[in-house]
């Protein structure tokens, strides 16, 4: 959620809830968001998890945003113990460490200090519970060693030796943050200081969780609160800041009045008394309290009395009450504002602003000066970076009360959304939703399909030659004539040829080449070509390993040839007979595009499925990086840039019925330029033209050879974020040296060194529809979603993984409410690789630290983990972070770490020796517990070998019958089964 | 609703509409404007390459298909279908 | 707007045979008729196919008329609403003949020009209705054009682009709904001042608007209410056919159907 925050009059703090799409007024309506009676608040400052409320006396309050992953913090204990003669493990002795302590032992820790509620605001989860990790400790927690001193994790050990005389076990106890959402003192602890102004911001300079945020005392000093942590969101103290000496007198200036920050880069600015700004120049993330003060010149030498600071915008009101805007540049290696002290200001506006603040897109939100209500700048974009005018926000409350103070810091937006300036917005949008779900309405959609089917199959059985398209009505020949370019290798290269195609319902005819049976064509993917710049279709056709491919010059031929393509397909898995299970298969090709297997096509002669390398499949409009399927046809994906999305359940890819939905998608993709030179003698570095090893001078890092600085995309749903392509570190020295063109590369090898360099420019897209099939999940960034195969009652397990290695599960899941209705964390220690959601019941994790460890999953808040008490990475088992999968069914896990694969049964611990596959990427599991494995092919594991070694615990791994496909494994990144 | 009553008409010339004797008339309420619009031609005796519009509330010209009993019903002034008629476009 | 609605409205088409009188050795024309349109407009390029086809066929746009299963078709009633009150969507086409003899007396032969006055009209009767012609008055001629030309050359979003000027009803609710309703072999079509909203502030359904109209007291199982070639159920709002189940004259046209 976003917020824009503001102050009234009377001191109580208002919220404006920020969304894109809303889908009705209550959804945006201002909330008042009171403090308890005793508090009058004159500004707030936010970031976009927490708001900082500064009150009349000084004190200041905290209000923690509601988040889907719980705020939590650890506190161990260690319990130390040593050995006696015949009274055996007691207390150690007065020299040796006390009997609660860290882990360096010197700092005692008594357990009664634990005992209370800890600070404001947090309470215990659980009471001490001792940690049993089986690789360093034994069952009942304690780890041994001959003595305290100098022991180090790695003297002590798990089992009880002779030579062992010290013992401990580590108490654990997390608290977790209980308040969000309420204002809570920000810092109990130390009543004392009293503020006057806050400023709150340098979001993407800092890392996780961590953000700047800085006060002006009342004793004259501007403080920076130090520790601010995701689970530690008011921090632990504050710094103070040395005071800005006065450059021409070097006297200290006592007399600060405002301080402003960038939401997004660490720029600091004071206004003192006079009206002068002052810089804190060098905040960065290492240096978060800065280095010096400079001064920096006003607009016009006027005295400056409000400012605002964004990203690329900066604005102030002078003491006249002019408004001024100027622009900001940044150099982006080194994430700071280049041009603070020759700020170029122009005039907006004589007058009319008293109060103005900054999204972190630059867009303005501001109080009049005449009534005091809220005003936006309306027309602010790339060509107008000071937009157009102030416009009053006509939204219900606005001109009710005045305002004193306003920050939208904390907000993304980059446009003013129309419903801030045109109520009208949100009454049609209301309308709309309020008969969405009306069975009559529903009715009469389906009636109106039904209607146009009927007439259109009217037509298509009338036998006719010709039809007119004077009215817009569709072309109904008896076959389609397309002209395209016939992709063909000869001499090694790629080569086209211009040829006509004929496709009827029975015969896809390349004229002059081949005529290929509509019935062995499997599927058709899309793909995009840079150099030279074509838009491809690949056909598959049965017992062919390569494709057969087009190219095209324009899209929407490629896309209305690949939708005649995609109908023959269509209507021939229709007419099949296909079994009852529905067994299915979903891919993401190395472009994101998704496609349906139909893998329960039933051969007729011999009654069971036909081969995996015969079926066939359907395109089905979307672009992901990942995808699962489960119970209930449910399929959900996330896209590259981390957002979660669920697939509508009406929509069919076999159903020619075409519902029209109306699901916003986007996506985010950054494109990765490398340029090339060759070191040639008395020339130095330049640029070659053609290909060395397969290598030319500019290479996409996905695709190969393509034009220098390209400007094409790969469907009509992509547009560019960047207006140019920049180098990723801009810096003479961001060249990377290798002697081999294809072998590796090393930053600085010495210029003098290696005979190629290359260095990598960037440059961003963004994809976007409104017309898609899949409906957003909100939540954060997910790398990985999986949906249990089998159902729970009456919903389906969905979890997902996120980015910084939480787990989420989304409750509520079902075909009616297929987006489900909230998320709950699954919570656990250590971040997790990968998960395994067995059947419904249990979830399998493989830690960071290649720790398997399982629970069910009735109650997700407890901690009740259990490890399965293999030690793997004895066993030659280390899992990658990154390239990671666990999956399996009923007690046989398959772990695959990069390309190896491992069958570790859970119930014999026994673990196999790693079965290496050429180019595996992926395992997953169907319903029927069999494995499926991504490689340079796709293969179903039916049935495996399995020999034991003597020693009981390692096996040998066979795959006895496989089902493969050989067709399409490489351009595939993705697959999930059901 | 619409039983068969008779339908008090007035008529209103516009522009350089010939004017009429008599200007009120009871129609039959399942009579149309296009059965009217013969009528009052004839009654006026207007030449066949001149046009003859009727208009409601100065606005809008009523369908051919309209009949009186709906005029009445929809836009009758204290139980009288008022209706402006003209030769040439009045009215857009 | 709903969107989805709307746009399946305006794509819905009929599958039409039509030949031409006594001339039997003329292939007919098979095309596909919009539901939205007219005859008026859509005759010009049925005649020019005919021609275009054999350059000795003289057809008079000003003389011919139309007919199907010996009815005159009227030309200046949306093609959609012709078609509801005379067939159903069976398994062949409609079958319509141009018919070169003398047309009945009373029927009108309408160009396209005359049919852009009639729509024009018909579009004010509507506001009319809604909120005393305002909106239509304070539209451009510009913005009038724009419409009849969109209803011409079947472009849907150039036409719901000021269309939704009328549909607009954030500052106020309509005065009363444009709503006609045809029965089977009557030559006219019922219409009255129907209130949105009833006496309790509920909004009516269109079957109790109906009953209203016919002045029954309910609507039997027996009836069914068609408009664009479906069934409409009786529980929809008015408002909400208002908005979106209109023709392109604003107008909500209901065939009432009984089957017996």
């Amino acid at each position: 959620m976003e917020f824009i925050w503001m102050v009234a009059e009377d001191g109580i703090p208002w919220r404006m809830p920020i969304l894109e799409e809303p889908k009705d007024a209550t959804q945006v309506e201002w909330e008042p968001v009171p403090c308890s009676a005793s508090y009058s608040i004159r500004q707030i400052a936010a970031s976009s998890k927490t708001a900082f409320a500064l009150d009349r006396s000084g004190r200041i309050l905290m209000l923690v945003l509601p988040t889907h992953i719980a705020l939590r913090q650890k506190i161990e204990v260690y319990v130390n113990q040593r050995w006696y003669p015949l009274v055996k493990w007691r207390r150690p002795l007065p020299t040796d460490r006390s009997e609660y302590s860290d882990e360096s032992g010197k700092l005692r820790r008594d357990l009664e200090y634990f005992e209370d509620s800890p600070v404001d605001g947090w309470s215990w989860e659980e009471p001490w519970r001792t940690n049993r990790d089986p690789r360093s400790f034994d069952d009942q927690g304690w780890q041994y060693a001959i003595t305290f001193l100098g022991a180090n994790s790695t003297n002590w050990d798990r089992q009880c030796k002779r030579h062992h005389f010290v013992r401990r076990k580590i108490l654990r106890r997390h608290m977790r943050f209980t308040q969000h959402d309420k204002w809570i003192e920000f810092s109990p602890e130390d009543d004392s200081k009293m503020f006057v102004e806050l400023a709150c911001g340098g979001a993407e300079i800092m890392e996780d969780g961590e953000i700047l945020l800085f006060a002006l005392g009342t004793d004259g000093n501007i403080y920076r609160r130090a520790g601010i942590r995701t689970n530690i969101p008011n921090g632990t103290e504050w710094c103070q800041l040395p005071k800005i000496q006065n450059p021409s007198t070097n006297e200290e200036i006592d007399d600060v009045t405002l301080l402003a920050i960038s939401p997004t880069l660490g720029t600091l600015i004071c206004i003192t008394w006079d009206g002068k700004m002052y810089q804190r120049k060098g905040i960065s993330c290492a240096i978060p309290n800065g280095a010096i003060w400079r001064q920096i010149p006003t607009p016009k030498n006027r005295a400056v009395i409000g400012l605002t600071i964004g990203t690329e915008a900066i604005w102030c009101i002078t003491a006249d009450g002019m408004v001024w805007f100027a622009r900001l540049e940044i150099d982006r290696r080194k994430m700071e504002h280049t041009n603070i002290e020759e700020l170029n200001f122009q005039e907006v506006a004589k007058s009319g602003i008293c109060r103005i603040s900054l999204t972190k897109n630059d867009q303005v939100f501001c109080v009049g000066s005449e009534k005091e209500v809220m005003e936006v700048r309306t027309g602010i974009d790339s060509s107008e970076p000071s937009g157009k005018k102030f416009e009053v926000m006509k939204y219900e409350g606005n001109e009710k009360k005045r305002w004193i103070s306003i920050c939208a810091a904390s907000s993304n937006l980059s446009n003013i959304p129309k419903y801030l300036l045109d109520p009208r917005v949100l009454q049609a949008r209301q309308e709309i939703f309020q008969f969405k779900n009306t069975f009559w309405r529903k009715q009469i959609l389906e009636s109106l399909q039904i209607s146009n089917d009927k007439s259109w199959e009217i037509m298509k059985d009338v036998k006719i030659e010709k039809i007119s398209d004077d009215f817009g009505c569709e072309n109904v020949e008896r076959f389609r004539k397309i002209k395209a370019q016939l992709v063909v290798f000869g001499d090694g290269q790629r080569q086209m040829r211009s040829v006509n195609l004929r496709i009827s319902e029975a015969v896809f005819e390349i004229e002059g080449e081949r005529n290929i049976d509509c019935a062995m064509i499997l599927s058709s993917f899309s793909g995009f070509q840079r150099l030279p710049q074509k838009y491809l279709l690949h056909i598959l056709v049965k017992n062919e390993a390569q494709p057969i491919s087009f190219a095209f010059t324009d899209e929407s031929s490629r896309n209305s040839c690949q939708e005649i393509v995609d109908n023959i397909i269509r209507s021939y898995i229709t007419t099949s007979a296909r079994n009852s299970l529905g067994q299915s298969m979903w891919t993401i090709s190395n472009s994101g595009s998704v496609r349906w297997h139909c893998l329960a096509e039933m051969d007729p002669k011999f009654e069971k499925e036909i081969p995996l390398s015969d079926t066939r499949s359907l395109t089905v409009p979307g672009n992901f990086e990942s995808i699962d399927c489960g119970a209930n046809r449910l399929v959900w994906a996330v896209n590259f840039a981390g957002d979660l999305y669920s697939l509508h359940p009406r929509f069919d890819p076999l159903s020619t019925l075409d519902h029209t939905f109306e699901y916003r998608q986007t996506d985010e993709l950054r494109h990765e330029l490398y340029e090339y030179q060759k070191s040639a003698i008395f020339r130095g570095f330049v640029t070659f033209q053609g290909q060395q090893k397969g290598v030319s001078a500019w290479m996409s890092k996905n695709e190969g050879a393509a034009p220098q600085f390209y400007s094409g995309l790969a469907s009509k749903f992509w547009t560019w974020i960047d207006a140019e392509w920049r180098l990723e570190d801009s810096d003479e020295d961001s060249w990377e040296y290798s002697n081999e063109i294809d072998g590796n590369f090393e930053i600085g090898v010495g210029k003098g060194e290696g005979k190629i360099r290359r260095r990598c420019w960037i440059r961003r897209a963004k994809f976007e529809t409104n017309k898609s099939v899949w409906a957003k999940v909100e939540g954060p960034s997910v790398k990985v979603v999986r949906v249990a195969k089998v159902e729970n009652q009456n919903s389906v397990t969905v979890i997902t993984l996120t980015r910084d290695g939480h787990l989420l599960l989304r409750l509520g899941v079902n075909r009616e409410n297929f987006t489900g209705s909230s998320w709950s964390q699954i919570v656990t220690d250590s971040p997790i690789t990968a998960f395994h959601i067995q059947k419904h019941e249990k979830i399998w994790c493989i830690t960071t630290e290649s720790l398997i460890i399982w629970k069910t999953l009735v109650d997700t808040e407890q901690d009740v983990w259990n490890y399965l008490d293999m030690n793997l990475p004895s066993r030659k088992v280390v899992v990658t972070q990154k390239d990671a999968d666990i999956c399996g069914s009923n007690d046989i896990l398959y772990l695959r770490s990069r390309n190896v694969l491992f069958r570790i049964d859970s119930a014999n611990l026994t673990c196999s020796d790693p079965y290496p596959m050429e180019n595996l990427r992926q395992a997953v599991v169907n319903l029927q517990g069999q494995i499926c494995l991504l490689g340079s092919n796709i293969s179903i594991v039916n049935e495996w070998k399995v020999m034991l070694y003597e020693d009981k615990k390692t096996t040998i791994i066979q795959p006895r019958s496989m089902n493969r496909a050989m067709n399409f494994g490489k351009s595939i990144i993705c697959i999930a089964m059901y | 609703m619409s039983e068969v009553k008779k339908v008090q008409v007035h008529l209103q010339a516009v522009a350089n509409a010939p004017i009429l004797k008599h200007k009120t008339f009871n129609v039959d309420s399942n009579r149309d404007i296009a059965w009217f619009t013969l009528t009052i031609r004839k009654i006026m005796n207007l030449p066949a390459d001149q046009n003859l519009f009727f208009y409601i509330s100065q606005t809008f010209a009523p369908s051919p298909d309209h009949t009186f009993g709906v005029l009445r019903d929809c836009y009758a002034v204290k139980d009288c279908v008022n209706l402006q008629y003209s030769t040439t476009h009045a009215w857009g | 707007m709903d969107y989805e609605v709307c746009r399946k409205v305006w794509d819905s088409q009929i599958a039409a045979q039509i030949t031409i009188q006594n001339r039997d050795e003329i292939l007919p024309f098979y095309t596909m008729l919009p539901r939205f349109s007219y005859f008026s407009v859509v005759l010009q390029d049925i005649l020019q196919f005919f021609t275009s086809r054999d350059n000795e066929l003289n057809l008079d746009g000003e003389k011919i008329w139309l007919e199907s299963k010996g009815v005159p078709l009227k030309m200046y009633i949306p093609i959609g609403v012709i078609f509801d009150l005379n067939n159903e969507v069976e398994g062949d086409t409609w079958h319509i003949v141009i018919k070169t003899s003398n047309a009945p007396s009373g029927y009108r032969t309408i160009n396209r020009e005359t049919m852009e006055q009639i729509y024009l009209q018909n579009l004010k009767e509507a506001d009319f209705l809604k909120r005393k012609a305002e909106t239509i008055q304070n539209m451009q001629i510009d913005e009038h054009r724009m419409l009849w030309d969109s209803i011409c050359n079947n472009h849907f979003d150039d036409f719901w682009g000021i269309n939704k000027k009328l549909m607009d009803t954030s500052d106020k609710m309509f005065d009363s709904i444009p709503l006609r309703v045809y029965e089977r072999n009557r030559p006219a079509f019922k219409q009255t001042l129907l209130n949105p909203r009833n006496d309790s502030g509920e909004l009516v359904t269109v079957g109790h608007a109906i009953c209203q109209l016919l002045a029954i007291s309910e609507i039997l199982p027996t009836s069914t209410l068609i408009s664009h070639g479906i069934r409409i159920p009786a529980e929809t709002p008015l408002i909400y056919a208002a908005k979106n189940l209109t023709y392109p004259d604003n107008f909500v046209h209901i065939c009432v159907l009984k089957n017996d």
